[in-house]
């Protein structure tokens, strides 16, 4: 008895002066800096959102330790014009839905008291969460959101770094433009067929609308529901318009079915060039095998960038360490960037006061070689928008997604027209 | 009847004493939530629940308030317009696709209501002055005029109000004519067609007026949130989380919506809490398994279990 008195006598001490010596070191620590972060973590989109948390965290860690990489504010151990104060994140789940995503905004102001906002990939909670932060005056840094409105809206405290889906498609005619300079193809009719949602009917306006401008001919406008069995008709349609080239938006599945019809019913453009998603799913590949050849498809993102920033197999690395083997994509890089710019900002702001860091923002310009992105730059207009933001456009060859454009990180040439359907 | 009363009462107090003393953004977030699905449970359980006819479409109705108002708003007119607009698209809606479907029996007037959900939802998907796929944004100005205000408290006290109300419509019907022939036609639609109760014009006003209640609940939901959108508003997944309100907090009862409603929301937020760091989804499949084990062990919901157990208790009694 006497014993057992004495060992719990010696723990408690133990804790106690274990418990002050935390206590002498937290002192001595930097400040900390919070940031909030919105994601998707739980929800049909969960399993993103834990890559992009992943991805945000390693930027933490990027800014807070004195590796150095050739990347905004990694490796200077924190924000050297804060007193090196160190950043950290609280995340806060969206569950991809809209009114989620406004009370985590919420939470974030009132109850963490964080100096920024970051997220939130889906741009319907994007629209939300961005609000509440008008609201209440606080900078909202948004690296993954493409929906064009959401820079349209006037807002003073939004600032968007990815490019959105009107570059996307304003790439493809520079694309075209670039061909018809250097190798004197000429595409004239284009047509358009996109999913009905969010995603496809906000890149078929784009496209439609930029397209026009140029002066192409849309030869049609094809849109349908996602989640249908048969394309037949819509097939058609883009055979009966006869195209040069056909600008699709669609999920995996039904990419599958438009690509059979196609070739089930001779539809012969000169290239398919498709807006990512079911292009890009591994699936795609696997499924259509040698049907998949000479499909292009733009993306945000590709390790071909290591090109122009030595930096992206490192991060990479650093990341499958962190996520399971997973390598890095265009969402996650996206996420650490939207870290990187925020933390910039921050550091020259010298303030964690909100005009300050928004003042910041608005005179951001990192060059884009300096970004794991194929940017130009990072530079934010009147409406938030990064305007020196680009996408790269790949295409199929050999089984393999190959960068064709632009031209400083393309591994391959690409090839026009597309390969005949093999019987 | 009284006892009834005074719960409501009760509600209210507290909620109202919630909304003075309550600072926290986050708990009046969860109080309004909770209130608003209340109120969509119960409007859910006037057709389904007193009526027997069990929606797997009701978004529609909670959408038409919702698009009312970022109509009105984008528009230039005040939201509080939506409410009688909102609620008058609601209704004849719900007469237009009630009048041919509500004779329907059993499971044919469920599919039934999911293909109006289907064919509603596609129309808005592909109607540019219903913002097709995008939505509405609706853009921020604070004031009564445009019901929209800067402290959260506000609108929790209007969707009170909107409860309190909707529950009172409700206790009136239970006493009402009408209820008791709902409720007949429940129990045995040809002896009740026996006695002369014309079916068709009972469950269309019936679902008329539970297609008001959601259409009010959704002009209330897009001025909170000022963003309406089909996944959000008029979705198959909506439909489903209001009939699951309904069916978990006791079908055909006065209390079972707002029981249903606390259940779903603290169930959604701990499980989500609980599990849903990992990423995997985890969250919606532990989620959807404990409402599986409750309308398989308790088909009659928590309130109608409780309503039993108590009958059983004074069948007992009244033996002895």
């Amino acid at each position: 008895m006497h014993a057992r008195r004495l060992s719990a006598f010696l723990v408690a001490a133990f804790a106690l002066t274990a418990l002050g010596g935390a206590g002498t070191t937290r002192a001595a620590d930097p400040p900390e800096i919070v940031i909030g972060s919105i994601l998707p973590l739980t929800g049909p989109l969960a399993q993103t959102g834990a890559g992009l948390r992943a991805a945000q965290e390693l930027a933490r860690d990027l800014v807070n330790g004195h590796v150095s990489y050739p990347l905004p504010m990694v490796g200077r151990s924190g924000l050297p014009h804060l007193g090196h104060a160190r950043i950290k994140l609280v995340f806060a789940d969206s569950q991809a839905k809209p009114d989620q995503a406004r009370a985590a905004a919420e939470q974030l102001i009132t109850q963490d008291h964080v100096v920024a906002l970051i997220g939130t990939y889906a741009s319907s909670t994007t629209a939300t969460a961005s609000q509440v932060a008008e609201r209440y005056g606080i900078p909202f840094l948004n690296p993954d959101s493409t929906a064009p409105g959401l820079t349209a809206r006037g807002l003073k405290w939004f600032f968007r770094a990815t490019p959105n889906d009107a570059t996307f498609a304003d790439n493809f005619y520079q694309f075209f433009a670039e061909l018809k300079k250097t190798k004197k193809i000429d595409v004239k009719r284009v047509a358009i067929v996109g999913e009905d949602g969010l995603f496809g009917s906000g890149a078929g306006d784009a496209e439609e609308q930029i397209g026009k401008k140029l002066g192409y001919d849309i030869v049609t406008r094809v849109a349908y529901s996602a989640t249908t069995t048969e394309v037949n008709a819509e097939v058609q349609k883009v055979k009966a318009a006869s195209p040069d080239v056909i600008i699709i938006a669609s999920y995996l599945p039904d990419s599958l079915l438009y690509m059979r019809g196609f070739k089930e019913q001779g539809v012969a453009p000169k290239a398919i060039l498709a807006q990512d998603a079911g292009f890009i799913d591994p699936g795609f590949v696997r499924t259509l095998g040698a049907d998949a050849e000479g499909v292009f498809t733009r993306e945000v993102f590709s390790l071909s960038i290591k090109h122009r920033n030595q930096s992206v197999p490192l991060v990479d690395q650093l990341f499958r360490q962190r996520f399971g083997d997973k390598p890095l994509d265009g969402n996650t890089a996206r996420s650490i960037m939207g870290v990187l710019i925020l933390a910039d900002a921050l550091d020259r702001a010298g303030s964690t006061k909100p005009d300050a860091i928004r003042t910041a923002l608005q005179k951001t310009n990192i060059p884009g070689k300096l970004t794991l992105m194929p940017w130009n730059r990072v530079h934010f207009d009147a409406t938030g928008q990064n305007d020196g933001g680009a996408g790269i456009i790949e295409q199929v060859q050999d089984g393999k997604y190959e960068t064709v454009w632009p031209s400083d990180v393309a591994v391959r040439a690409p090839i026009w027209p597309m390969p005949a359907w093999k019987r | 009847m009284r006892a009834h009363l005074i719960a409501l009462g009760a509600i209210v107090v507290v909620v109202a004493a919630a909304v003075f003393g309550l600072r926290s953004a986050v708990a009046l977030d969860l109080l309004f939530t909770l209130l608003l699905y209340a109120v969509l449970g119960q409007s859910w359980n006037w057709i389904s629940g007193y009526g027997g006819n069990i929606s797997f479409g009701h978004a529609i109705f909670f959408g038409c308030g919702a698009y009312a108002s970022a109509l009105c708003v984008t528009h230039g007119l005040s939201p509080w317009l939506a409410i009688p607009a909102g609620a008058l698209v609601a209704a004849l809606l719900a007469i237009v696709t009630g009048f041919p479907t509500l004779a329907l029996r059993g499971h044919y007037f469920s599919i039934a209501t999911i293909a109006v959900a289907a064919l509603v939802d596609a129309f808005v998907r592909t109607t540019p002055w219903l913002g097709k796929a995008t939505g509405f944004e609706l853009p921020i100005a604070p004031g009564w005029a445009t019901m929209q205000f800067p402290q959260k408290g506000t609108y929790v006290a209007l969707a009170l109000i909107l409860f309190a109300a909707v529950q009172l419509a409700t206790m009136a019907l239970e006493r009402s004519r009408m209820g008791y022939y709902l409720r007949a036609l429940r129990a045995n639609h040809a002896a009740a067609a026996a006695v002369g109760i014309d079916e068709r014009r009972v469950k269309l006003v019936a679902f008329a007026w539970s297609a008001t209640m959601a259409a009010v609940a959704g002009v209330l939901y897009a001025q909170y949130t000022l963003f309406v959108d089909p996944p959000s508003t008029i979705a198959l997944a909506i439909s489903i989380d209001i009939a699951l309100i309904g069916v978990v907090g006791g079908i055909g009862t006065l209390w079972g919506p707002a029981v249903g409603a606390l259940v779903y929301v603290v169930l959604a937020k701990a499980v989500a809490l609980q599990l849903g760091g990992a990423g995997k989804g985890y969250d919606l499949v532990i989620y959807g398994a404990i409402i599986c084990l409750i309308a398989a062990l308790r088909p009659y919901g928590i309130v109608g279990t409780i309503v039993d157990a108590l009958r059983r208790r004074r069948g007992a009694e009244a033996a002895a």
